[in-house]
């Protein structure tokens, strides 16, 4: 098998400083360096040269990659060049680093990259990753660092999501999430039947009902009119037979027709109560003689007082003729006694006028002389004036002196008074005459007035005097109607008489045409009687009597009120009924449709269900066969194989630890199985987690060497192993042994290895332990460095197979 | 069967060669009860002594003289010194390893523990080797997958688990889903989310 490694090299990448070239074309690879020089780099650069990525460090740090140029190395960027010995890989990979992108294509597959990483590249992260299983308490947990290791090894997490991503199908409770319309439809199932069940049960209470009621329309129907009883029950029809048939008019036309029928029995009632009075013959016997009596009496005892009344109505208009006697006389004597009165107030009128004419004669007779009188004491006065007396006034105010202002004369030349004097005493003069003037005009004028009044009273009086021939002939009235007046008040007996007759005569014509009157209202009511029979179609027994005939009429009419009444009254129900008929049935009807929808709802759903119900089920059997077939898996990775590789590995390594690690062994039929961490007695029996039971060191060891077995218990695609200072916290017994292992693995296991060690003497020790040891055999160690300028850089040696001088072989 | 013979009984089906009489190196001789030189591909040297026979003393300062000639001649030749009997006492055990590997194998009575003792010395024998590329899925494959829901499950496993649930739900609410009556597998199929790789019956 060809080496998988031939050469490398590296510029300016990651710690590795300037350009260095590594042979590596041998089977074992010691590479020694102090911390920091580019070890861990060079192998990181080997891992980018074969898989085009670094994976080890991406692990830890997803942003590594923009540090992958040295810092130091500037825009080119940094460069590894990877050679193989192999044939198949006859290009060298080339692969440029920049802080932003990897370039060039690594030697490796996806396949074998995966390979790589996970079992031959054991880089110082993957070593505590690895112990990072020891590190898990509860190595139960499903998502424990060694379970997600061992799932990741073996791609057990497509069993697993089916596993998991079936877990609903465990329960139909769990589906109530995930799957709502299955959850919802489980419930919708049930609920629909008993919904179902609820609408049967009304459905048969409603069916019920429409029968009670159905009997009650036939019921109604058969009073109504029995031709429309029919089988089944037509509602429409009955419903317009129904409507067809309203009587209404018929009732009342019976009612009013009963009515009148009633009304009349009625009458015939009262005509027979009133029929207990006096009989027609002896009544009109009465009349006829009370009649000749009146009228006896007229023409005898009652002539003086017609003619009495006779002659006074020649005087005397007498309003209404009384045709009671006594009446018209007493009449007569009123009007006689007011013509009387009115006479007598004419008369004594009359006397007053006359006496008031002499009175006025006489005041008139001396107004008159008075008049003259005063006349001729006015015609004295005549000359003063008043006038004068305002002028001689106004001149008096001009008279200082006796000089006259009119004349100019001296007034002392003929009066020894003062001008002065002289005018004022004229003034006064003047002034009383005036006053006296005055006095006498006003009475003067007085008697003038009384006597025109007096004139004119005697005038109107004169006229309201009767002339005498009037008055003389008022007295010869007045003297015949007292007569006439005594004449009748002397009748009054006679009077009265004749007022008795005349009573007894109006009131048996009153008996008399009542009589008549009950006749008339008789003959009426039995054509009444005839018309409502005629109009009624009721047959009459023509034979009988008034009566019998009305009650007769009044019980048929009423039979027939009754009748149809009834029947009303059933159509009406009937209709009622009807109608209660139609909507149960209508009701029924939705209550039916209701049911049918159920039924076809729960139909689509129950299958429905089915189908998903027999997924379910199908779901369930692919997660049992996928248990088994992952627990298959399981058993088949971890069987003893793998345990006795790690024991054997872990033995070498540390051959005086009494525990050894090993996955517990799946037992079948356990259930679920996970890889389980345990220690194993190594006399037999079981210990317990390797993380209480081994030592710090033995953990690494037990880490390592599970590294080792893993990729020891498969197909070798990769002989080729790199391993990054794996001695950490190992002790000198296991560096040993640990270095024999190696020898093992290169060369009996043909396994191209490659070891990085920070320690010197360890770097010798291995060297020793690893030197060629037969021909073709050989060691390639490799010191890395630093210049003082920083550059790094790299001394490699090739040792090759010298036989032993000291022991022959 | 004295404890050296046990060991030695191992050593040799191992393929080791026993050095039968005195170890003579640059003329020098050495006495241990036995002394095995690898076979084909090993440069092993291996001595065997019995602390119950010889003073731990005298066994380091043979072992310390055995070393120091190998020295000299240049020999790259590892040493492996197989101590049965008593354990030696720790700072003579400490001089021991400075110079070679030393193997305790103070409980020889048992062959097991003698062997797990002397195991790093021996050949390591594998199992038949698996194929490094779990056939994980290939347990998957062989179920029956006729029905096209158990199908769908099955090629959803790649995706993951949600992918697994989500086939899932929607092949149980698919008979529900009136609204939309194309089966949620078929579905799927056709509406392939992004990134999703294709399922078996699609490849």
């Amino acid at each position: 098998m060809a080496r998988l490694l031939k050469r490398v090299t590296v510029r300016d990448f990651r710690s590795i400083r300037g350009e260095i070239a590594v042979d590596l074309d041998a089977p074992v690879v010691l590479i020694h360096g102090q911390n920091g020089v580019g070890k861990t780099s060079l192998l990181s650069a080997i891992e980018l040269g074969l898989t085009s990525d670094i994976l080890s460090l991406r692990r830890i740090d997803t942003g590594i990659m923009k540090f992958l140029p040295n810092r130091d190395a500037g825009a080119a960027g940094g460069k590894v060049i990877l050679e193989s010995a192999d044939e198949r890989f006859n290009k060298p990979a080339e692969i440029f680093v920049s802080a932003e992108q990897i370039r060039g294509k690594g030697l490796l597959n996806e396949q074998e990259a995966r390979f790589f990483n996970e079992r031959c590249y054991l880089a110082q992260s993957t070593l505590s990753r690895l112990l990072e299983i020891y590190q898990q308490q509860e190595t139960r947990q499903s998502d424990s660092a060694l379970t997600r290791f061992v799932k990741e090894l073996l791609g057990l997490y497509r069993y697993d999501a089916l596993i998991n991503g079936l877990h609903a199908a465990g329960d139909v409770r769990r589906l109530r999430e995930p799957a709502p319309h299955y959850w919802s439809a489980r419930a919708e199932i049930a609920e629909i039947q008993t919904s179902t069940e609820s609408l049967n049960k009304q459905r048969s209470e409603l069916a019920a009902q429409v029968q009670v009621h159905e009997l009650g329309v036939v019921q109604q129907l058969e009073i109504f009119d029995p031709s429309l009883v029919w089988r089944p029950l037509d509602i429409e029809a009955a419903r317009m037979a129904l409507n067809g048939g309203n009587r209404e008019a018929d009732l009342s036309k019976v009612a009013r027709a009963r009515r009148d029928a009633t009304a009349a029995s009625d009458q015939l009632k009262n005509l027979a109560a009133g029929q207990s009075g006096p009989n027609r013959q002896t009544v009109e016997q009465a009349s006829i003689s009370a009649e000749s009596a009146f009228q006896q009496w007229q023409s005898s005892t009652g002539v003086p007082l017609s003619d009495a009344i006779k002659s006074l109505s020649a005087f005397i208009s007498i309003s209404s003729v009384q045709a009671n006697p006594e009446a018209a006389r007493s009449d007569a004597v009123r009007a006689a006694q007011a013509e009387i009165a009115r006479v007598d107030k004419i008369i004594s009128d009359d006397a007053a006028v006359a006496a008031r004419v002499q009175q006025l004669m006489i005041e008139l007779a001396a107004s008159k002389a008075r008049g003259e009188v005063l006349d001729s004491q006015i015609a004295v006065l005549s000359g003063t004036n008043a006038s004068l007396v305002t002028a001689l006034s106004a001149v008096a105010a001009h008279i200082h002196t006796d000089d006259c202002p009119v004349c100019g004369r001296d007034y002392s030349e003929i009066s020894h008074r003062t001008l002065s004097e002289h005018v004022s005493e004229k003034i006064a003069t003047l002034v009383e005459a005036s006053g006296r003037l005055q006095s006498l005009a006003g009475s003067r004028a007085s008697t003038t007035t009384s006597i025109s009044v007096a004139e004119r009273e005697l005038g109107s009086l004169s006229a309201k005097r009767v002339p005498p021939p009037e008055l003389d002939a008022l007295k010869k009235r007045r003297v015949q109607i007292d007569e006439l007046r005594s004449r009748l008040t002397a009748l009054a007996r006679e009077a009265g008489d004749g007022e008795k007759l005349a009573n007894s005569r109006t009131s048996m014509a009153r008996v008399l045409a009542e009589l008549n009157a009950r006749d008339q209202s008789l003959a009426t009511l039995l054509a009444a009687i005839g018309r409502i029979a005629t109009e009624m179609e009721v047959v009459e027994d023509g034979t009988a009597d008034v009566r019998t005939r009305v009650e007769a009429l009044t019980a048929e009419l009423t039979k027939r009120e009754e009748l149809l009444a009834k029947q009303q009254s059933a159509r009406s129900g009937a209709l009622t009924e009807l109608a209660v008929v139609a909507a149960l049935r209508a009701e029924l009807g939705s209550c039916d449709e209701a049911i049918q929808k159920l039924g076809e709802r729960r139909l689509g759903l129950a299958k429905a269900k089915a189908i998903s119900d027999q997924r379910l089920e199908a779901a369930r059997d692919l997660v049992a066969q996928v248990l088994n077939a992952r627990t298959a898996v399981v058993r088949d990775v971890f069987n003893g194989e793998l345990n006795a590789v790690w024991r054997d590995l872990f033995v070498r390594l540390a051959p005086d630890e009494k525990f050894v690690p090993a996955f517990a062994v799946p037992e079948p039929g356990s259930g679920p199985v996970e890889a389980v961490l345990e220690t194993h007695y190594r006399s037999g029996g079981k210990g317990g987690n390797p993380r209480a039971m081994l030592s710090a060191g033995n953990l690494n060891t037990a880490a390592l060497t599970l590294f080792l077995a893993l990729h020891l218990s498969v197909r070798p695609i990769l002989p080729c192993l790199i391993i990054d200072d794996p001695v950490q916290s190992m002790d000198e017994v296991h560096i040993a042994q640990l270095a024999a292992l190696l020898r093992t693995l290169s060369k009996q296991k043909e396994r191209q290895v490659i070891v990085a060690v920070h320690e010197r003497s360890l770097f010798e020790y291995l060297s020793l332990e690893l030197s060629p040891a037969y021909e073709g055999d050989r060691l390639v160690t490799v010191e890395l460095g630093r210049a003082a300028d920083g550059m790094s850089t790299v001394r490699w040696d090739t040792k090759t197979y010298e036989p032993d001088r000291a022991i022959a072989a | 069967m004295t404890p050296i013979e046990a060991a030695s009984v191992i050593l040799s089906e191992a393929g080791y060669r026993r050095i039968n009489g005195p170890l003579k190196i640059a003329g020098l001789p050495f006495e241990f009860p036995a002394v095995f030189v690898g076979g084909a591909k090993s440069a092993d040297l291996i001595a065997v002594v019995d602390t119950a026979f010889e003073t731990e003393a005298k066994i380091e300062q043979n072992i310390q003289g055995f070393a120091r000639a190998l020295d000299v001649l240049k020999s790259r030749r590892p040493i492996t010194l197989i101590v049965t009997g008593p354990r030696p006492s720790a700072p003579i055990l400490e001089a021991m390893s400075n110079v070679c590997r030393v193997l305790m194998a103070d409980n020889t009575s048992d062959a097991e523990r003698l062997r797990d003792s002397l195991a790093v010395l021996l050949p390591l024998n594998l199992p038949n080797p698996r194929d490094g590329q779990s056939d994980a899925g290939s347990g998957l494959d062989q179920l029956d997958r006729s029905d096209p829901f158990v199908n769908a499950l099955i090629a959803a496993s790649i995706s993951g688990e949600a992918a697994v649930k989500k086939t899932f739900s929607a092949s149980i609410e698919e008979p529900f889903v009136k609204a939309d009556p194309a089966p949620a597998i078929q579905r799927s199929t056709r509406t392939r989310s992004p990134g999703r790789k294709p399922l078996a019956d699609e490849a």
